[in-house]
């Protein structure tokens, strides 16, 4: 389910790609599979469309999305990346940043350190990532 | 943000526009100094930083405002968006699990 959130500092046409790419993660789109139209997406979130022209753009450069004239944007099947040496602090930088975020709109050590461990748990166990 | 909070106590506003100068190079001097203005304003709109003529940027006495019923969504929201972004890019389920519980058990002893 995609939400937009237009107090976060974060652009719109990211939040939609990180919403959707989630969902790619999780399977919830599977390869093959038709995204909802531009148009119709950008309807649907009350956004112009080409914020959400830019987050399917940002997809399809990452691999995940092939983008058809007339066909709109369809799931590619994508075989990860090796992740590089870097790829583990592009990760744990952004983490760090949103526990002191959610720390400081009050949210407390516990709260924070249970959801991690939700998520974490879950994916040590393939689970896959957190509903 | 919280490197900027760290950067700021340590040594102001020279330094720590010296500090991004540093880290990226690609960046002219103008929109590094528009970086941290932007971040800087983002900081004490957030109730970090109280700005004073002539004495730069100094860190707030803050309380922690009570958390809303929306706050834990607004973690884990992008807690999930970001464990997929890095499972996107290649890292293994087991190290994002790893370094997520490594940050849960740090916040557990209060050493975060």
């Amino acid at each position: 389910m995609l939400r937009i959130d237009l107090k976060s500092t974060t652009p719109v046409y990211e939040q939609i790609a990180n919403g959707l790419r989630a969902e790619l993660v999780a399977g919830g789109f599977g390869p093959g599979e038709k995204l909802p139209t531009v148009r119709q997406l950008a309807i649907d979130l009350g956004v112009h469309h080409n914020t959400v022209a830019e987050a399917y753009r940002q997809l399809a450069n990452e691999g995940w999305l092939e983008l058809k004239r007339h066909h709109g944007a369809i799931v590619r099947e994508r075989r990860l990346p090796r992740a590089g040496p870097e790829a583990k602090e592009r990760f744990v930088r952004p983490l760090r940043e949103l526990v002191a975020r959610a720390l400081g709109e009050g949210l407390s050590r516990d709260a924070v350190a249970r959801e991690m461990m939700k998520s974490a748990r879950k994916l040590g166990k393939g689970r896959g990532l957190p509903a | 943000m919280t490197s900027l909070v760290a950067a700021v106590t340590i040594g102001g506003f020279a330094i720590l526009h010296a500090v991004i100068l540093w880290f990226l190079p690609g960046l002219t001097r103008r929109d590094a100094y528009l970086a941290v203005t932007q971040a800087y304003r983002q900081l004490a709109n957030g109730g970090w930083l109280e700005f004073k003529r002539r004495n730069g940027a100094l860190v707030r006495e803050r309380r922690l405002p009570r958390a809303g019923p929306e706050a834990k969504e607004r973690f884990s929201r992008p807690l999930r968006e970001l464990v997929a972004r890095a499972l996107g890019e290649g890292l293994s389920p087991n190290i994002v699990a790893r370094e997520m519980m490594k940050s849960a058990r740090k916040l557990e002893r209060g050493t975060v």
